[in-house]
């Protein structure tokens, strides 16, 4: 009896093992961003500017590098950020979740030389301000209606040198609360620590000319 | 009192008199296990004996003289062995290392709690805090997770150990008895014992006609929560040599509560089942045995691991940002893990009469490990999937004792063939899918006699592991130069990667009661030379460490680990006191350490991700020395009801290429506890109350580059305890209640992943309740 026993026992458990390698290779579902994408377009028309971060192979051994950002002085811009997953294949656009999912994220623009919501630079190489409302991207269910920042105006100042940071933070409710408030970008700019996830923090270097 | 087939006496066993009617008198046995009950009245009288590590026993005696001597025979809870086998019996101490086991009553005041908890009372022993569901990973002698062996029942426990936060995946409440060797047991268990072995060993069947079995249940305030557990032994009269046994258990509780702050997320539910069929006959003694264990645990919201700077204001802070949302809710959200581990067995003992018995075992283990991020609600399933498949075969034949002058040689030579298969899923890299054959041929020989027995091992093992790596794992890794390119090759899907290890290791020990006058004073020592085949992390890994805001990398040309050690211990137990210190050093060729490595680029010397740039670190092989000791005692002041412990442990270790301390060893240890004793009533038997006071030092000999916060302070902790049985004609309940951090001090462990962010939990109490019982007809004594 035993006998028999073990042998089915181990068998269903081979079955087990045998089912699992039929899966090899399977996705798993996520959401890596890989690339992070500036759109600058010129609100006096004109071809728009790109620059983007890559990081082709993730959290790999090989480094991400990101552009140089060069804009034209005393101009204004409208940017739009992109988010994309260049891991997967073909390649995933997560800008449209973040969209569904206004209420849980937020970006922020700051740097050297970058005033605005998030920024407070004591030399001013462009302004940044919000262009978009969580209503924008869907109904607006918790809370106020606060800038997601995927559209956002930049105004470009007098010549010179500095960074423009970028910060997609994942701001889930936690225990039922809302963690997405409307002053994190002052705080952020005061030198406070945010709550949250980073989902994306990439650092370019910026040039006005 | 006897033990049954050694026919040796059984010290401090209990036992209660019981007749038909009137109340029931108690008794202990003495060191030689006689004991002497007088003023009894004529008839029959019901005697039950309980001994731990010992079958329950009752026999009826009846009075019918002035004076009745009668001889009492217990049978031990080991494993059944042929009876020419068993010259020198494995009672206590299952090597020339030092060694500590849980078992009995004392076990039983640990249900409910994990592995790692439940052993870290021992000397030497303490916890890697992973902030996953309370749980943790036992730290021996300063070494963690993957050189120390756990074996369950003899199969050695294969989880995916590579991860700090990877809790091992065994159920400490099937264990009849828990044994911890401090030190190498290469020859004896494999290569992954070169620092200490974990044994949890399971009651034996019932090899009598009859039913027993325990029920019992927990309650826990902090984290708050309970469970229960059931266990049922059957040996059915109409089919001799059959037992089986069925047990289960279940656990759930919600978050802890830290003195200032919930540790948000730290739920944990947890459920275990098992059978085992066994048969014995003369010729033959088999069994088969399942069991699965399921948890979910939940991780606590404040690791913030996202990105380097979040760290950094989280640790400068002192708490997690959004502490004021937290709290200790029984939901387990994300990020969490979902663990199911399942172990299947068929076993086999066969006389072999002069030769002496083979021993036979074939052992089938999946683990299915799911790691839930914090993402977007669109995404639902895990975010990384890894499932390990692990066949495992050992035949061993312990010859029978061959006679040498007045020495006698008893050993175990074996063989085991492993294969295992691992699957891992997820978008990211991190450590490939891999397949790997291991083999080992082993010899562990003990030359004995009456006051010295010295022992001898020599092992071999081999492994071929070949992973497989996707495309952008393999050109990262080639790109990166840590792939050996004369084993590594690339194919259409990546490429793979196949290296043999061969890693020889060998011991020498001895066990002397080297005065005459004083047999309970023992020394043992052992010298050893262990390999240690690399883990797939400390080969492959790529990617972000689950653990810290870090990126790991491996490298396939790192070898196997060499330790070259030794240790001594001298044991004295004596009629009131059990002493005990151990000594140990152990220089390690090729420690595989975990070290930074400058990167190039913009982002230098860390690395640029698209959470922001992340520091680098790498498994680079140097030269380590650890050394350490520890001290124990256990006093009971004659005719005082009265009993103090006490324990030290102390553990050093060095990178000798770097000329700097290694991170995560244990700091300083002292534990001193009282026990009151309190007197046999006419219902309660064996009642303790017990204070007891933990001192553990701050850690100073850190290197800061290994780590990103000072060590925390030193702290003190008190706990209390409180235990009674109430013993019965069949039965005995045993209740207790335990206290932690009586007073709510604030402290952070110095090896707790948490102790960035989040204070330990403060006080808390935990009440056990549990019957053991035996429906066995009563022999006629």
């Amino acid at each position: 009896m035993s006998a028999r026993l073990t042998a089915s026992l181990v068998l269903s458990l081979f079955a087990c093992a045998c089912a699992a390698d039929d899966t090899l290779g399977g996705d798993n579902e996520t959401e890596i961003i890989s690339r992070v994408v500036l759109r600058f377009t010129p609100m006096d028309g004109g071809p728009a500017l790109s620059f983007e971060f890559n990081d082709p192979d993730g959290d790999g051994g090989v480094s991400g590098a990101a552009d140089a950002v060069t804009l034209p002085s005393e101009q204004g811009f409208a940017l739009d950020v992109e988010f994309v997953n260049t891991l997967a294949d073909p390649p995933e656009d997560l800008t449209e979740e973040i969209r569904a999912e206004a209420e849980d994220h937020l970006v922020f623009v700051l740097g050297d030389g970058v005033d605005g919501p998030a920024a407070s630079s004591s030399t001013l190489l462009l302004t940044h301000a919000y262009a978009d409302l969580e209503s924008d991207y869907g109904e607006n269910a918790i809370g106020d209606d606060l800038p997601v920042g995927l559209r956002n105006t930049i105004d470009t100042n007098l010549p010179g040198t500095g960074t423009l940071r970028i910060v997609l933070r994942h701001l889930p409710e936690l225990n039922g609360s809302a963690q997405k408030q409307a002053e994190l970008p002052e705080a952020l700019a005061a030198g406070e620590t945010l709550p949250g996830d980073v989902d994306v923090d990439v650092t370019f270097d910026l040039a006005v000319e | 009192m006897v033990e049954a087939g050694t026919d040796e006496g059984i010290p401090l066993a209990s036992l209660v008199f019981q007749r038909d009617e009137g109340h029931p008198r108690y008794a202990q046995t003495d060191a030689k296990g006689a004991f002497e009950i007088t003023g009894l009245c004529p008839g029959v009288l019901q005697v039950t004996v309980a001994k731990a590590e010992h079958s329950a026993l009752h026999v009826e005696v009846e009075l019918d003289a002035a004076t009745i001597r009668s001889t009492l025979e217990l049978d031990a809870l080991h494993e059944h062995h042929d009876a020419r086998v068993i010259v020198v019996h494995d009672e206590g101490a299952p090597s020339s290392s030092a060694s500590e086991s849980l078992a009995g009553a004392e076990l039983a005041r640990s249900r409910g709690q994990g592995l790692a908890d439940t052993i870290a009372k021992m000397s030497g022993v303490s916890v890697l805090r992973t902030g996953a569901g309370g749980m943790g990973r036992p730290i021996i002698r300063g070494h963690i997770g993957r050189r120390n062996l756990i074996l369950v029942d003899g199969i050695r426990h294969e989880g995916q150990e590579w991860g700090l936060d990877h809790a091992p995946e065994v159920d400490p409440n099937a264990a009849g008895r828990i044994t911890v060797i401090k030190g190498a047991a290469t020859t004896r268990y494999g290569p992954e014992a070169n620092a200490g072995v974990v044994l949890l060993e399971s009651r034996p069947l019932l090899r009598k006609p009859g039913v027993s079995g325990e029920v019992g249940s927990f309650g826990q305030s902090n984290a708050a929560g309970g469970g229960g557990l059931a266990r049922i032994d059957y040996a059915p009269l109409r089919a001799p040599g059959l037992a089986m046994r069925f047990e289960g258990n279940a656990s759930r509780t919600r978050a802890a509560l830290a003195p200032d702050s919930p540790l948000d997320n730290t739920g944990a539910g947890t459920w275990n089942a098992g059978t085992r069929i066994g048969y014995l006959s003369d010729r033959i003694d088999v069994d088969v045995a399942y069991r699965v264990l399921r948890s979910r645990l939940g991780i606590c919201t404040c690791l913030q691991l996202s990105s380097v700077d979040d760290f950094l204001a989280g640790v400068s802070r002192g708490e997690p940002v959004g502490a004021d949302r937290y709290s200790p809710e029984f939901g387990i959200e994300r990020p969490r893990q979902e663990i199911w581990h399942h172990l299947a067995l068929a076993r086999a003992r066969i006389p072999l009469g002069r030769v002496g018995e083979l021993h036979a075992t074939y052992a089938f283990q999946f683990n299915d490990r799911k790691e839930f991020a914090i993402v977007r609600e669109s995404v639902t399933g895990p975010q990384l999937d890894l499932e390990l498949a692990t066949h495992l075969v050992e035949v061993e034949l312990e010859h029978a004792a061959k006679r040498l002058g007045d020495w006698a040689l008893v050993g175990t030579p074996g063989v085991t063939l492993g294969q295992q298969t691992n699957r891992f899923d997820a978008a990211t890299t991190l450590v490939p899918d891999y397949g790997q054959w291991s083999w080992g041929v082993y010899d562990v020989e003990r030359l004995v006699r009456d006051r010295v027995e010295l022992e001898l091992g020599v092992r071999y093992d081999g492994m071929v592991r070949k992973a497989v790596l996707d495309e952008r794992d393999y050109s990262g890794q080639l790109a990166g130069g840590r792939l050996d390119e004369t084993v590594c090759h690339a194919s259409d899907e990546g490429g793979t990667c196949e290296r043999v290890f061969h890693a020889p290791s060998a011991t020498i020990g001895v066990v002397a009661r080297p005065i005459r006058k004083l047999p309970g004073l023992s020394w043992r020592t052992q010298f050893d030379s262990s390999a240690r085949i690399p883990g797939i992390d400390e080969q492959f890994m790529n990617g972000a460490s689950p653990s810290f805001p870090i990126l790991g990398f491996g490298s396939t040309r790192i070898g196997i680990e060499r330790t070259w050690g030794g240790e001594s211990t001298v044991t004295y137990q004596g009629d009131w006191i059990t002493t005990e210190a151990s000594g140990y050093a152990s220089w390690i060729d090729n420690y595989i350490a975990f070290v930074p490595e400058p990167q190039a680029g913009q982002c230098a010397p860390l690395i640029c991700t698209a959470r922001g740039p992340f520091p680098v670190f790498a498994f680079r092989p140097t030269d380590a020395l650890f050394g350490g000791g520890e001290v124990r005692f256990d006093l009971v002041a004659p005719h005082l009801p009265l009993g103090l412990t006490g324990s030290a442990a102390w553990v050093r270790a060095r990178d000798l290429s770097a000329d700097r301390f290694l991170p995560l060893i244990p700091a300083d240890r002292y534990s001193l506890a009282g026990r009151w004793l309190w007197p046999d009533t006419r219902v309660s038997a064996r009642g303790y109350l017990e204070l007891r006071g933990t001192v553990v030092a701050r850690q100073s000999r850190v290197d800061r580059e290994l780590d990103f916060a000072a060590p925390p302070p030193a702290y003190v902790l008190l706990g209390a305890g409180l235990g009674v049985e109430f013993p019965g004609r069949n039965h005995v309940v045993r209740a207790s209640a335990v206290g932690t951090n009586l007073l709510n001090a604030r402290y952070r462990e110095y090896t707790s992943l948490l102790r960035y962010f989040a204070d330990d939990p403060g006080w808390g109490v935990a009440l056990r309740v549990s019957v053991d019982f035996d429906l066995s007809t009563p022999r006629k004594g």
